[in-house]
């Protein structure tokens, strides 16, 4: 109960995570992923499975968390099923796992996430995809009544549509994104270890991440910040 | 000790029951009836009747018996179909507050949960006598197409009839979860609800105890009882060839010609041919007549084949919408009384390819699914055995079996786990009376999102936030939920206040919307006033 209130409280300090990172998946997460992801953690954190053992107050941190991730299942899903539905599967061809991966890690690699820089100032943004929706722009017309709300601020919605991101704008990039579920396991330790202070168990758990995907760019650099000190 | 109910809350007919360590077991009425009818009376002599007693008074006192209150219950009274509906019945609806149905009888006006809760109550009594034991808690179920409206006054009706409930499930998740628990199957299943008044399509995938539900599509003014209402017009058209007297506008005879109705077309589910005579109809000017009638099934399943059609429409449209081909599907299950129909199974099989899986009771499977969910909520009985097969499963989990050498002992079925979808597309209004959809139709629940907004126009201080359920562009195409208004909020120049606006859909279904502006910081839950609820 604890663990899963913990990973609860977690993700409400995160309220910026992309939906990869919410379901702990890789970028190049298929649909099938996506949905054993999803079933996963409705295994572990659905609220109908902690009702009886939680007050009410610790049900609803367990409940929000959860519909964030089953937003962040809706959106994918979606996203992955639209895509298939576009273009006949090329299932020889793996997805481009890198291709989002910030080409040089920061310094900040190993520190507490913070989370990623957004392109406007306007607010946090929208968990949201918002695709295709009509944008309703029609401004203050007659029939826009005292209280009317305008459209939706798009410059917000970097989130969930990544190749919009202008050039100068950084990219929301978590470490899910850059690795393999099983690295990302390995990975989160590193980190642990690394905020303890232990660099030599740090050290260990990078490398067992680097085995499990030795693709990754990302973690490739992170070894050798760490190395370097 | 107290029990949890699974309550199945038709149009027409309820059922409840209870999760016991051997399996589930049905709320009996006094008579020893499992299927007890959603009928409440307020007969001249005082006092109320519900349930089979009060249904036989329909015969004589038509216009003290309200039925049907399922139709009405969250409903805004006037939506054009709602209104339409409310020629059907042979009580008086008038509206009450908040534009609620309210059912009037003699000199009592009752809200719609406020019927339902006799109902409920009957079944809780009747339970409580049955059982020895005090019922506290319910899951009740309701139609996967149901609104927020109707969900919370049926929430509100089992408030009434003192229950905690602890959970509204859809019905046909109900049914998948009595057909699948405890199997260990990995399957995709279709459950085909033709109840007494609603329609339902759904899709789930089951792996083991996970019961997901893919897509749903439904009917609310499609169902048993619209299969009648065409069979006693046609009753009604030979009525007046053969005895010169129109019957439409006497509802005593209506109703009857209706009740014969519904016989006619349960015995047309056994045989080919219907023949007899109804009697004891009193015509306007005092005298007491029959009516012969002889009526085919093949009669019957014409005049029916557009309410058919409309619900296999409706199941392919579903099918649709999950991306799945009607080969894909491991089984059809039959839910609602009028899935009993030749024609209508006929159809189906025709659809997937297959026979529709016509093994479960369709009158007792959703509630034998609300009763294993309110016995595993309420963190009581979850029953060892719920349905026949599952007794080879518990026969085995007591002897240690031995499988390639290995020694398996099989652990008693886990906790269901049901993960349900979103009734509708979420909405609100923006500027020149469009929408901006916040969640979809079909996602997984519970689900939050939230969507940045800016003000229309300059030293914009107050925002009102209209909420809708459809899919339409246009808000007034839509079906109106309710509004929220964020006032006092710093005077600043159009487009630059932002405000966020966050839809939660929780376990029932049910939508709570909360805004904040994002300048201040300022959160403001703003609790959703929702028309036809009760206030």
């Amino acid at each position: 109960m604890s663990e899963v209130l913990s990973w609860a409280r977690r993700w409400a300090r995160r309220p910026t995570a992309t939906e990869h990172e919410l379901l702990e998946l890789a970028r190049s997460a298929t649909l099938d992923d996506v949905r054993a992801a999803y079933h996963k953690l409705a295994r572990f954190a659905h609220p109908d499975l902690h009702r009886t053992a939680m007050t009410p107050a610790q049900l609803e941190d367990v409940t929000a968390a959860f519909a964030r991730v089953s937003n962040a299942y809706a959106v994918l899903s979606g996203k992955l099923r639209r895509e298939a539905k576009r273009a006949p599967a090329n299932p020889g061809e793996p997805a481009p796992s890198g291709g989002h991966a910030p080409a040089r890690p920061s310094t900040a690699t190993m520190a507490p996430k913070q989370p990623p820089a957004r392109p406007s100032s306007t607010a946090p943004g929208p968990t949201s995809s918002s695709t295709g929706a009509a944008s309703a722009s029609a401004g203050p017309s007659a029939a826009g009544a005292a209280g009317a709300l305008a459209g939706p601020v798009r410059a917000a919605s970097t989130t969930s549509s990544p190749s919009r991101t202008g050039a100068t704008a950084p990219l929301p990039i978590g470490p899910a994104n850059a690795m393999s579920p099983r690295a990302l396991g390995h990975y989160r330790r590193a980190e642990l270890a690394m905020l303890r202070g232990n660099s030599t168990e740090a050290l260990l758990h990078l490398r067992m991440a680097i085995a499990s995907d030795p693709q990754s760019s990302f973690l490739r650099a992170a070894l050798a910040e760490l190395e370097a000190r | 000790m107290t029990l949890a109910l699974g309550i199945d809350l038709g149009t027409t007919n309820s059922v409840a029951a209870v999760a016991t360590p051997t399996g589930v077991e049905f709320v009996l009425s006094p008579r020893g009836e499992r299927i007890h009818p959603s009928v409440v009376a307020v007969p001249a002599g005082g006092g109320m009747l519900v349930g089979s007693e009060a249904r036989l008074q329909r015969l004589a006192e038509p216009e003290s018996v309200i039925f049907s209150a399922k139709r009405f219950i969250g409903q805004n009274l006037r939506s054009p179909l709602v209104l339409a509906a409310t020629d059907g019945v042979g009580f008086l609806i008038e509206e009450g507050i908040n534009q609620q149905p309210i059912a009037v009888v003699r000199d009592r006006r009752m809200t719609m949960p406020e019927v339902s809760s006799h109902v409920l109550l009957y079944l809780k009594r009747n339970a409580e006598r049955q059982f020895g034991e005090r019922v506290s808690q319910a899951v009740i179920t309701v139609p996967a197409n149901f609104t927020d409206a109707q969900r919370q006054a049926t929430r509100e009706a089992g408030r009434l009839a003192g229950l905690e409930v602890l959970r509204l499930i859809n019905e046909p998740t109900a049914a998948a979860l009595a057909y699948g628990f405890g199997k260990r199957l990995h399957e995709q299943v279709c459950v085909f609800d033709l109840g007494g008044g609603t329609f339902d399509a759904s899709l789930l995938r089951v792996e083991d105890e996970l019961f997901e539900v893919v897509a749903s599509e439904g009917e609310f003014f499609l169902g048993g009882d619209d299969l009648d209402r065409e069979l006693a017009e046609h009753l009604a058209e030979r009525f007046h060839a053969h005895l010169r007297v129109d019957p439409r506008p006497h509802p005593l005879l209506m109703m009857k010609l209706q009740m014969s109705a519904e016989s006619i077309k349960c015995h047309l589910s056994e045989h080919l041919v219907a023949e007899g005579e109804i009697d004891g109809l009193d015509l306007p000017d005092g005298e007491v007549v029959k009516l012969p009638f002889r009526v085919t099934r093949e009669d019957f399943e014409r005049m029916i084949s557009p309410l058919v059609d409309r619900a296999l429409t409706v199941t392919q449209r579903m099918l649709d919408v999950a991306g799945v081909l009607p080969s894909e599907i491991s089984d059809v299950l039959c839910v609602g009384g009028s899935t009993r129909i030749p024609a209508v199974r006929r159809q189906l099989a025709a659809l997937f390819g297959r026979e529709p899986n016509v093994r479960i009771n369709p009158d007792e499977v959703v509630a034998q699914g609300a009763a294993i969910q309110a016995g595993s909520l309420s963190g009581g009985v979850i029953p060892g055995t719920g349905m026949a097969a599952l007794d080879s499963v518990t026969t085995l989990a007591m002897s240690p079996l031995s499988l390639g050498g290995r020694s398996v002992a099989l652990a008693p079925p886990a906790r269901p786990l049901l993960l349900d979808v979103t009734p509708a597309t979420l909405a609100i209004q923006t500027t020149g009376g469009f929408t901006e959809m916040l969640l979809d139709k079909n996602l997984p629940i519970p689900i939050e999102r939230s969507r940045v907004f800016s003000t229309a126009r300059d030293k914009q201080t107050r925002v009102e936030i209209h909420c809708c359920r459809g899919e339409a562009k246009r808000y007034s195409d839509n079906e109106p939920l309710g509004l929220l208004v964020l006032e006092d909020l710093p005077e600043r120049a159009r487009g630059e206040l932002t405000i966020e606006v966050t839809f939660r859909v929780d376990t029932d279904g049910i939508l709570h919307v909360r805004a904040r502006d994002t300048a201040s910081g300022q959160r403001r839950d703003v609790r959703l006033n929702i028309l036809g609820a009760p206030s």
